[in-house]
């Protein structure tokens, strides 16, 4: 799991990723030989002398492929096999370096020595691994606050278009989930649970030191590591926007020394994991017959009636055996697909004292499992570093990445649920519905087909990061950094949609457009000084100054005003003008900060920030706020007493406490806005105008105060590595629209209200099982658990949210957005059962029992219960890493424990739209009372739902799911690459969820699925799924080659 | 290089320093976009399009009023709720204080009242109104806040009384004012708009007619007979209004500007439509108008059969055969009553151009026709009455005779029967039933959906009883007044 950063390297081998996965001893031997026809030429002008030696392990095995280079040249080699090696100095001066990956870095003088053996030993408890922190770094042993790292080894080779699927579950604390399973979608990212009801609760994204990136638009290829800060005393340093935890993404960077090229390719195919319990033919004609006859029982007909062409039993309650004599079509299959997925990735680094580069590029293409869908991105990267003069350095950034999506035109359950007895194919130019079979009953929506050949939707996204710094030597202690960087976007909506030949669809079209351009200015002024060698002080000051402003232009076709199908823009239709329009807007930030750390002997650790930030988004009079954060650290493996203990490397205990912020609400919600209301006298359509929120010049910071104790463990040469911390976050002055007496004029108003607390621990656990010999085996394992509840709702205690007749509650002492309804605890069987149990009004035979909470001998509002929430209790992941010579495997497990989620998409196919119908959704019904199913499920029925199915506990399903979410195996051929004249040549596969194991009383197409948004205001409905798209089992092949 | 170095930080913090001068840029940005009350309500135009603000706020609750309005009468029973719940109980009369139909109506009036308050409170910023202008858009306001505390006061009794614009803790306290006091509003409301009013407007617009009938309407509620008869006869005779030949031409676009309608809310199709065209069709549209439909409310056989053979205004409210919009031919129709009354060949049915008429001149010659009887002059009341039944059936061949109402409560029993047949979706029944006190008798058991082949109609469940005159007050809004400030009302 962890990576040293070893000083910069002439070897074209250091560009390889750690040593854990790949054989040491036969790549390096492949960089020896192309390393010493390197040197050859070299030699050719150094008028120098050869030195020679054995580069060795603690217990004197030889080392392979370590770099040995000739500090500040570009001459270099690597040792060989046997660890021997043999490099060209020029004088006695000469300095050598040697460096490998997981051992400590080793100078030598050369002086007149001719022979030099050097013994590299293995790096201890990750002495001088750097962490990356807010504005600085720090060596990992220094760290006093929570901060988890992941090292991009082999990630890339992960096939997703999004990399934050790839970082999910090896991230302590951070869940990250996919709602939506479409190419392209962002999944949402959680550090320690949610703090937050209205104002966002996405952390902030720092790419190389720029805040407000987006991961979207990053390539996995380019990274370097990822650092995310967890606890409040880490944020608290980026202050106002900290609160929701920060990820610092470091991108790689060119290394002093031969221009390598590196080539990264996969492509492979992925599938839907579906559903194989759809009825059809006779066996749906049967249920939907069942159906129907429990509708008719309902409204007091006789069952026995003929099904079919009999007037006695009205229409509504017939079911024409066409159903099952027509030729039958599962929609589920018919609108998924086997797609294709391919990433194609080059990069080049290299150069030398005065300037160091790294450039790549990147096309990635994915198919939608669902038809019709794709995401591509083209992305490019360069990261240039100069050395102006002995005290200056500057440094480029440029990230411009494109990316087009298209959207499948529905869901998936509108697609599935559509009836099997209608063809897929077109008739007379239309794709039929089924009326065209059956002219009433069934489904009134238009084919499947319809919905997914006949909607082009498009979303082009282009942005660019770019930043450009200065860092300045002011003296040896002191150094000062300056940098202008500026995020551009531009996304870019079309969306057309039409009938194509099925003239009951109306065409519509739209654009949209926005544009923003944020801009941000760091001026950071940094000192460093050791005194008697014992007290390490550090100090930094700096100001921070940030503007965005940003364009959005949305304009819509009048319904069916499209002259013809051919052009699809808006020019060939009449505009809408009441949805026709543009607006300006901006936001500004200016933060000063400063932090202070003194370390004394390395043993007592202390650190502590202050950052106030002012904020154009709230009134005027509390614009500012204050975020001051103090921590500290005892290295107890420091201490004499424990120095004696070989066996442990590395203890270390940690406090910390911060503050933070969030001010993620809109632009000028704090001003009484006055907004369009129109209006149409004289059929003419005006603009009126009306206010439509109702200010607030009190709006201010919603803050979070959290404190974190951890600590960390390493033992046996750090072998065993585990570090532990619990935390306690409580973000008060939350801003929501918190609901108002409706006589004002307004539901709601945005306000700073209430408290929320978010409590749990993290683990981490990294081990080296096997270290030695052919076989390697690494493995790492997180866990977290979090728990979340509402401490205040500012003078109310609690609120209830329906969403399908299912409560979304905040109650004081329950997690945010609790589930909240009755409980069922049976079926009706008769109506005498029904009269001797208290009962919700008007229930019948086959509606659900539900629990008497009060005990009062009747059912209402009282009685109902918290029944769970949409938030995992517990995540887990776990991924091993072994190797055997040039072969290695990466298996990565993850889980995520204890979420609910209200599976309301089945009910579309339980009968209820008399559309498909799922096997396993329909045989343990309640049909009648001599057909009672299994006792726990009710009659499930369209007429019923809201009264008496999703006001229970029927439809929320346990969400935990275990996953074994990738298997990256790959093979390195260094003879090959050898004779291809490459550096070296790698070949993998990988496949991406591999087995999903869940609850098998989830009935949905992912366990993470959501359709109805997360937490975003007071009204949220989070957990909802109304037809998640399924996870997709993804096999790729790929190679990765460089020279 | 020392020296050099100073100079850079001299330079460099001088930059940084400078920079502070951003501060107002970007901590106090000026809102290029975005309107707020300091500075949208200036001149006379302002004004005039926070009335339109007011009407838009009416214009969008207007379609979906039948939910509280006839969904719970004996016109109309609920067939679909899936997106709407809290329909199913006011379908079945089992409101409780927790329904979201009955939160959103009284939150989205009280917006309503909220809008013609805020034009209220504005209305002498501006200095630049043409003459008679500020007196128009007084009147406009005080009318439609009028209109709303109208149906507050008819759904749930006294109400909360506001008449300016409030702050969040002052509405906290602000418990219920009397039925009278909200009545006594409502009648200085329209008296000042009838004065203030002009006698022509713009199509979907208030005129000073449209604040006579309203009144009128209003004193009808109150049962005060006389000043009803005034206003009633002052309508008659100083405003041109006057029955349409044809009952069908109310609800066509081409003729919904007409002398019976007083006061439409108005809509054009595709950019400012209503969805009260297709959201009772049947969910396979119809044939020839409509591509789709969301069947949320069907006709009760009860009300289906009341209907006289040769009145025309059946078909027009009811289609009791549904021919899906792909039908192959005219043989798939098949029985499923629907109400047709808002159906119009629509380009685009969920955004119906058709207006809505909310006081016509047939409403206010039954309710003239009420007065007179009330009056004791009940010849002269069935003259009127007959005006609206000789229309619907083209001849007088229908019309009442003094025989037909011997006592008092046949007569009101025949009134009361051609303003259902009259007035059927558009929102009276419901508050014709409660306010003559026949609720509780006529809504224990409505018919359903009605099976020719076997005569029988499925059974609706309403139980009424007396204490459901008035919906409960929202159990949120109770919640977020004080304590005991908002008293529920009895019976909830």
């Amino acid at each position: 799991m962890k990576k040293k950063i070893t000083p910069e390297s002439a070897c074209v081998c250091s560009s390889l990723p750690g040593p854990n996965i790949r054989s040491r001893r036969l790549v390096p031997t492949v960089c020896l030989l192309l390393m010493s026809m390197f040197v050859s030429v070299v030699s050719v002008f150094a008028q120098g002398r050869t030195v020679r030696g054995t580069v060795t392990e603690a217990n004197g095995d030889g080392l392979p492929g370590v770099n040995i280079v000739v500090k500040g040249t570009t001459t270099g080699t690597v040792s060989d096999v046997s660890g021997k090696y043999s490099i060209e100095v020029n004088s006695a001066n000469d300095v050598l370096v040697y460096s490998f990956v997981g051992y400590l870095t080793q100078e030598v003088a050369v002086g007149n020595q001719g022979v030099i053996n050097v013994e590299l030993p293995v790096s201890q408890a990750g002495l001088d691994e750097i962490v990356v922190i807010g504005y600085g770094t720090r060596k990992k042993t220094s760290v006093t606050s929570s901060i988890t790292k992941l090292e991009n080894k082999n990630l890339e080779q992960i096939p997703d278009s999004r990399i934050e699927n790839v970082l999910a579950g090896r991230l302590a604390g951070v869940n990250i989930s996919n709602g939506r399973n479409r190419p392209g979608e962002a999944p949402s990212i959680r550090v320690r649970g949610l703090g937050s009801i209205s104002a966002g609760n996405n952390p902030l994204i720092v790419v190389d030191g720029f805040p407000g990136g987006d991961l979207g638009t990053l390539n996995m290829n380019d990274v370097e590591s990822i650092e995310v800060l967890k606890d409040a005393s880490s944020t608290a340093i980026y202050g106002s926007r900290g609160a929701s935890g920060v990820i610092l993404v470091t991108t790689k960077r060119g290394k002093e020394g031969k221009t390598s090229l590196d080539v990264n390719a996969y492509f492979g195919v992925s599938k839907a994991m579906l559903f194989n319990d759809w009825l059809t033919g006779r066996e749906w004609y049967d249920y939907l017959a069942r159906y129907q006859n429990r509708e008719f029982v309902w409204a007091g007909g006789d069952p026995s009636l003929p099904m079919f062409g009999d007037a006695k039993r009205p229409q509504s309650y017939q079911v024409n055996p066409l159903t099952y004599e027509l030729p039958q079509t599962i929609w589920q299959d018919e609108v998924m697909q086997t797609a294709t997925t391919q990433s194609y990735n080059v990069s080049a680094s290299g150069g030398n004292d005065k300037a160091k580069y790294y450039v790549s590029g990147v096309y990635l293409d994915e198919e939608g499992t669902m038809k019709t869908a794709y995401y591509k991105k083209l992305g490019v990267r360069a990261n240039v570093d100069m050395k102006i003069n002995k005290f200056m350095n500057l440094g480029i950034e440029l990230s411009p990445s494109y990316s087009k999506r298209r959207l499948a035109g529905s869901n998936m359950v509108n697609l599935v649920k559509y009836p099997p007895f209608v063809g897929k194919d077109r008739i007379d130019g239309a794709y039929p519905r089924t009326a065209y079979y059956i002219p009433s009953g069934h489904s009134g929506q238009a084919s499947p087909y319809v919905f997914l050949y006949g909607t082009e939707n498009f979303v082009n996204y282009f942005s660019n990061i770019g930043r450009a710094f200065l860092d300045i030597k002011l003296s040896n202690d002191l150094t000062f950094k300056t940098s202008l960087g500026s995020t551009i976007g531009f996304s870019e909506g079309n969306n057309w949609s039409g009938g194509i030949g099925d003239k009951g669809v109306n065409t519509t079209g739209s654009l949209s457009d926005s544009r923003s351009i944020n801009t941000v200015n760091e001026n950071i002024l940094n000192y460093m000084k050791t005194f008697n060698e014992v007290h390490s002080f550090g100090a930094m000051v700096g100001a921070s100054y940030q503007r965005s402003i940003s364009r959005s232009v949305s304009m819509a076709a009048v319904a069916n005003s499209f002259n013809n199908d051919k052009v699809k823009t808006l020019n060939n239709a009449i505009i809408n003008p009441s949805a026709t329009t543009s607006s300006n807007s901006e936001w500004g930030l200016i933060s000063y900060f400063a932090r202070a750390n003194y370390d004394y002997k390395g043993k007592y650790l202390l650190e502590a920030s202050f950052r106030r930030d002012g904020s154009s988004r709230f009134g005027p009079d509390n614009k500012w706020g204050n975020f001051p954060s103090v921590s500290g650290a005892w290295r107890v493996s420091e201490e004499n007493f424990l120095k004696s203990v070989p066996a442990i490397s590395e203890l270390k205990l940690k406090a910390s406490y911060g503050v933070t912020g969030n001010f993620n609400i809109g632009n000028f919600q704090y001003l009484g806005t006055v907004s369009n209301a129109v209006y149409s006298p004289g059929n003419v359509t005006v603009n009126g105008i009306t206010q439509t929120s109702m200010g607030n010049n009190e709006l201010s910071w919603e803050k979070t105060k959290g404190y974190n104790l951890g600590f960390e463990l390493s033992v046996i040469q750090n072998r065993f590595g585990l570090s532990f911390d619990y935390y306690r976050n409580r973000t008060t002055d939350m801003l929501y629209n918190v609901n108002i007496p409706a006589i004002t004029g307004f539901t709601s108003t945005i306000s700073n209200t209430g408290a929320v607390e978010n409590r749990g621990i993290d683990i981490e656990l990294n081990t080296k099982n096997i270290v030695s010999g052919n076989f390697r085996w690494n493995s790492s394992f997180n866990f977290s658990h979090n728990t979340n509840e509402v401490i205040d709702l500012g003078g109310v205690d609690e609120r209830v949210n329906d969403y399908w007749s299912m409560g979304f509650l905040l109650r004081k002492g329950v997690p945010m957005f609790s589930y909240y309804g009755y409980k069922m605890i049976g079926v009706f069987q008769n109506e005498t059962q029904i009269e001797n149990t208290p009962h919700l009004a008007g229930s019948k035979p086959g509606n659900p029992i539900v629990q008497d909470t009060n005990g009062d001998g009747k059912i209402d509002p009282n009685d109902r219960v918290v029944l769970g929430s949409f938030m995992p209790k517990s995540l887990l992941g776990f991924t091993n890493e072994f190797s055997y010579k040039n072969l290695d495997v990466s298996i990565f497990v993850q889980a995520s424990l204890g979420a609910k989620m209200f599976n309301a998409e089945s009910q579309y196919y339980e009968g209820n739209t008399l559309g498909a119908m799922r096997r396993s959704r329909v045989e343990n019904q309640w049909w009648s009372e001599s057909e009672p199913g299994d006792g726990m499920t009710p009659a499930l029925s369209l007429n019923q739902l809201f009264q008496f199915n999703t006001n229970t506990d029927y439809y929320l399903e346990n969400a935990s799911y275990m996953n074994l979410r990738s298997i990256n195996i790959g093979y390195n051929l260094p003879k090959v690459a050898e004779k291809l004249k490459m550096s070296n040549l790698r070949l993998y596969g990988s496949v991406n969820n591999v087995l999903v194991i869940k609850s098998k009383y989830n009935a949905a197409y992912n366990p993470e699925g959501t359709t109805q948004g997360e937490v975003s205001g007071i009204n949220s409905t989070p957990g909802v799924n109304l037809g998640s798209e399924p996870l997709n089992r993804t096999f790729v092949f790929g190679v990765n080659f460089g020279f | 290089m020392n020296i050099i170095r100073k100079t850079y930080i001299a330079g460099l913090l001088a930059a940084g320093l400078t920079l502070t001068s951003c501060e107002n840029l970007l901590l106090n940005p000026v809102p290029e976009s975005v309107l707020t009350t300091t500075n949208a309500f200036s001149n006379a135009r302002d004004l005039e399009l926070g009335v339109f603000g007011v009407y838009n706020r009416l214009q969008a609750r207007v379609p979906n009023d039948f939910v509280l309005m006839e969904v719970p009468s004996d016109n109309m029973y609920g067939e679909y709720f899936a997106t709407a719940p809290g329909m199913d109980a006011i379908n079945t009369l089992d409101v409780t204080s927790t329904n979201a139909k009955v939160n959103s109506f009284w939150q989205e009036t009280y917006n309503g009242i909220f809008r013609a308050n805020l034009v209220l409170a504005n209305i002498e910023v501006p200095d630049d109104y043409i003459a008679g202008k500020k007196e128009q858009l007084i009147g406009e306001s005080k009318f439609l806040r009028a209109y709303f505390y109208f149906d507050l006061v008819r759904l749930f009794g006294g109400v909360p009384k506001v008449t300016e614009i409030i702050g969040i803790t002052d509405a906290t306290q602000i418990g219920r004012a009397t039925e009278q006091e909200i009545y006594d509003l409502i009648v200085e409301d329209l008296t000042d708009a009838m004065s203030k009013l002009p006698k022509t407007v713009e199509q979907g617009r208030a005129s000073q007619g449209a604040a006579t009938a309203l009144l009128a309407k209003v004193q009808v509620y109150r049962e005060n007979w006389a000043a009803a008869k005034t206003l009633l006869e002052k309508l008659n005779s100083e405003f041109d209004y006057q029955l349409l030949a044809n009952y069908g031409d109310l609800f066509e676009i081409a003729t919904e500007v007409n002398k019976e309608a007083i006061f439409s809310v108005a809509y054009v199709g595709g950019t400012n439509g209503h969805t009260l065209s297709y959201i009772l069709l049947p969910n396979g549209g119809v044939k020839g108008y409509s591509n789709t439909g969301s069947r949320v409310g069907r006709p009760t056989w009860d009300l289906h059969k009341a209907f006289e053979e040769g009145d025309t205004r059946f078909g027009q409210t009811i289609t009791e055969n549904h021919l899906p919009w792909n039908a192959q031919s005219e043989n798939d129709a098949f029985w499923w009553p629907y109400f047709s009354k808002w159906m119009i060949p629509a380009e685009i049915a969920a955004s119906s151009g058709l207006d809505i008429p909310l006081l016509r001149y047939a409403d206010m010659v039954l309710l003239y026709a009420e007065v007179l009887h009330k009056s004791g002059d009940t010849e002269k009341a069935l003259t009127e009455l007959n005006k609206v039944r000789a229309r619907a059936f083209k001849s007088a061949a229908h019309n009442y005779t003094m025989s037909d109402v011997p006592t008092a409560d046949a007569f009101m029993d025949v009134l009361l029967n051609e303003r259902r047949l009259e007035l059927a979706v558009e929102n009276n029944r419901w508050f014709d039933l409660v306010r003559t006190g026949k609720f509780v008798e006529k809504l224990q058991t409505v018919q359903g959906e009605y099976n020719p082949s076997t005569g029988q109609a499925v059974p609706v469940v309403r139980q009424a009883k007396p204490f459901m005159k008035y919906f409960p007050i929202p159990w949120e809004q109770i919640q977020l007044s004080g304590k005991d400030v908002l008293v529920q009302n009895e019976g909830y």
